[in-house]
């Protein structure tokens, strides 16, 4: 059986553990910074809750579409899978009336299906 | 590389017509995403990379290429048209742009904005086409100390020029992104680190899905949050410009395109930094400084002939150091890898041609994207009406496409997934994603190359700072670090301190 031989100098944990040294050594310096300061320093992005609070509904819809439809990716053909998704997504989000949502779902869905299985060779699901 | 092997090149590539309407789509491509918010550069060439994949290479190179050099160059459009970046190096270009629009000249700001961004790639790509070669010939003296090196001065640079505000922030998302890399079984043993026994993970996670879902997915999870309509409200009648006019502002040209150069080789720095670097220096070395911001040209110049040389910048070190120089030049390099050319100082030794045809590619896309731009003004101002909303949907199955196409895998998409919810967390706490990403590219390098160093020297960790060219890259590090501390101002405090103090130095 083959062994493998490996000291501290070439050990496969080595960069990992440095890597987390220093992501916590930074994290730190962060969160004795936000301590002291107790509140967002100016030019800061602001948290991640703030941020969040404005548009959270349509972030969440939008993921929930994007993960049903890597869910039924494989389940449902490519094509109809596509079409409604495009379909949900512009009416969910009042991208245009029904109408337009239906013609620009049937259009993506066949053109993406038709070019990318026919002129990029790409492997569809 | 010598003229008469650009010439060649030069000439097989327009005499190639399938190659020809490649880059015309590529150029037409990237003209779109590059001016519709939302849409960038780096989206462009992500979701291009895994979409070309069963072309050759030569083809998929060429398409790659003509989409960064459009969607660079596009972005201006909707900058002065409704001041918004198309991409986030043309946020330099709004402040004059938009005035200009506003003035009513907005036909004319955007033929001199389209002309400029051509000058600008032509002289990046000029740039790239001498010093490619020279760099490669220095980077053959790059051992693994070097590469580590150089792989943390990378992330240093990035995270602090991409976070100018929190330069911490940079850093962190840099060195999450070296980590991120190590999943997967090691390079060198391949043993499984991260991996929770499951066989997906073993390979670590692909660099398509990752840049897909980082600066794609992140980017439709940021624009669907707004509910916004665009309005375009302008006349548009003679676009191009005239050549007297254009060459009056020669040195701007000449300074900026200098500038963008030289930004776009500093590891994932990238265009928005170009771009204003160069428009600061142009408004700084002005005569008529205060119409910067109401519609000043030389600033609507300086801004685009910076960002767009900033191109040619960036593909030095992707094609002589293995190390991407912007955002966009990341996934042209791992398009270079998946394709399999290795990007690096081998490169002009094993493909010795590869240089010469990327630089005559460029060439042939400037000008198709100069054509196209100029032609298509109306049309494209009507695209630029779509609503994101009903944008983003489309964006989305491409980009899912994209991620599944390299490797036919599930998995793949919702790595894609993952890494765009990071990369919108990221964002939203004010941690850049490029820094991020250019850890992850980096990763290997580091590792591999820290380890095999030290097994060299059996554990002596004194030539990563004795060998000449390591000195130099861990000096700049160090330094780059420093200098963004409160370490440089406490210094010069109790220097000024100690010069005031009666019977002190001066």
């Amino acid at each position: 059986m083959h062994t493998m031989h490996w000291t501290w100098l070439n050990a496969p944990g080595l960069v990992p553990a440095v890597l987390a040294a220093v992501l916590l050594a930074q994290a730190l310096a962060l969160t004795l910074r936000g301590l002291r300061h107790l509140r967002p320093r100016s030019g800061d992005a602001g948290s991640v809750d703030r941020a969040l609070r404005w548009g959270a509904g349509r972030v969440v819809l939008t993921l929930a579409l994007a993960l049903a439809f890597a869910f039924f990716m494989g389940r449902v053909p490519f094509a109809v899978l596509t079409a409604f998704f495009v379909f949900a997504m512009t009416l969910a989000f009042r991208g245009t009336t029904a109408w337009k949502a239906a013609a620009s779902a049937l259009v993506t869905a066949a053109t993406v299906t038709w070019v990318f299985t026919r002129v990029f060779l790409v492997p569809l699901p | 590389m010598t003229p008469w092997a650009l010439l060649i090149e030069f000439t097989r590539l327009v005499t190639n017509p399938m190659m020809v309407g490649l880059i015309l789509l590529g150029a037409q491509i990237g003209i779109v995403f590059g001016m519709l918010p939302g849409l960038t550069a780096t989206m462009a060439l992500s979701l291009l990379t895994g979409l070309t994949f069963g072309l050759p290479v030569d083809y998929a190179i060429a398409v790659l290429i003509a989409t960064y050099v459009g969607a660079i160059t596009g972005g201006s459009r909707s900058a002065v048209l409704i001041n918004i970046p198309g991409t986030p190096a043309q946020a330099a270009v709004c402040l004059d742009g938009y005035p200009l629009a506003m003035q009513g000249r907005a036909a004319e700001a955007i033929g001199l904005s389209v002309t400029a961004s051509t000058l600008g790639t032509l002289f990046g790509v000029t740039m790239l086409a001498v010093f490619a070669p020279l760099l490669g010939q220095v980077a053959l003296r790059f051992g693994s100390w070097e590469f580590f090196w150089l792989a943390i001065f990378g992330i240093v640079i990035a995270g602090s020029l991409t976070a100018p505000a929190d330069p911490i922030k940079g850093w962190m998302a840099g060195f999450l992104g070296l980590l991120l890399a190590t999943v997967g079984l090691d390079g060198i043993h391949a043993f499984p680190r991260f991996t929770f026994g499951r066989v997906e993970l073993q390979a670590g996670f692909a660099l398509i899905p990752v840049l897909v879902g980082a600066y794609g997915m992140g980017e439709i999870l940021s624009v669907m949050r707004r509910d916004e309509r665009l309005v375009v409200e302008t006349n548009l009648d003679r676009v191009l410009p005239r050549v007297r006019e254009v060459l009056r502002h020669w040195r701007h040209i000449l300074r900026s395109g200098l500038i963008g150069t030289t930004i776009g080789v500093i590891p994932g720095v990238g265009e928005d930094i170009a771009s204003w670097v160069s428009y600061d220096t142009a408004k700084r070395t002005s005569r008529t400084s205060e119409r910067f911001g109401q519609g000043s040209i030389e600033g609507l110049i300086a801004a685009e002939t910076g960002d767009n040389a900033c191109i040619g910048g960036a593909t030095i070190p992707v094609l002589t150091l293995g190390v991407p120089g912007s955002a966009p030049a990341a996934v042209l390099l791992a398009a270079l890898t998946i394709h399999g050319l290795q990007p690096g100082p081998l490169l002009a030794l094993k493909h010795p041609h590869v240089i010469a045809e990327i630089v005559a590619v460029f060439v042939v896309a400037t000008l198709a994207v100069f054509v196209l731009s100029l032609i298509f003004v109306r049309p494209m101002v009507r695209v630029l009406l779509i609503p994101r909303q009903a944008l983003m949907p489309i964006v989305y199955v491409l980009a899912v496409v994209g991620s599944f196409a390299i490797a036919a895998r599930q998995f793949d998409v919702y790595v894609m997934l993952g890494f765009g919810v990071l990369g919108f967390l990221l964002q939203a706490a004010g941690f850049p994603v490029a820094p991020l990403v250019l850890g992850f590219i980096l990763g290997p390098m580091a590792d591999d190359n820290l380890r095999r160093a030290l097994t060299l020297t059996a554990g002596d960790p004194t030539p990563f700072f004795t060998r000449p060219i390591s000195a130099i890259l861990v000096s700049f590090s160090v330094l780059t670090v420093l200098s963004r501390t409160p370490l440089p101002a406490w210094a010069a405090g109790r220097f000024r301190a100690l010069r005031q103090r009666p019977g002190g130095a001066a």
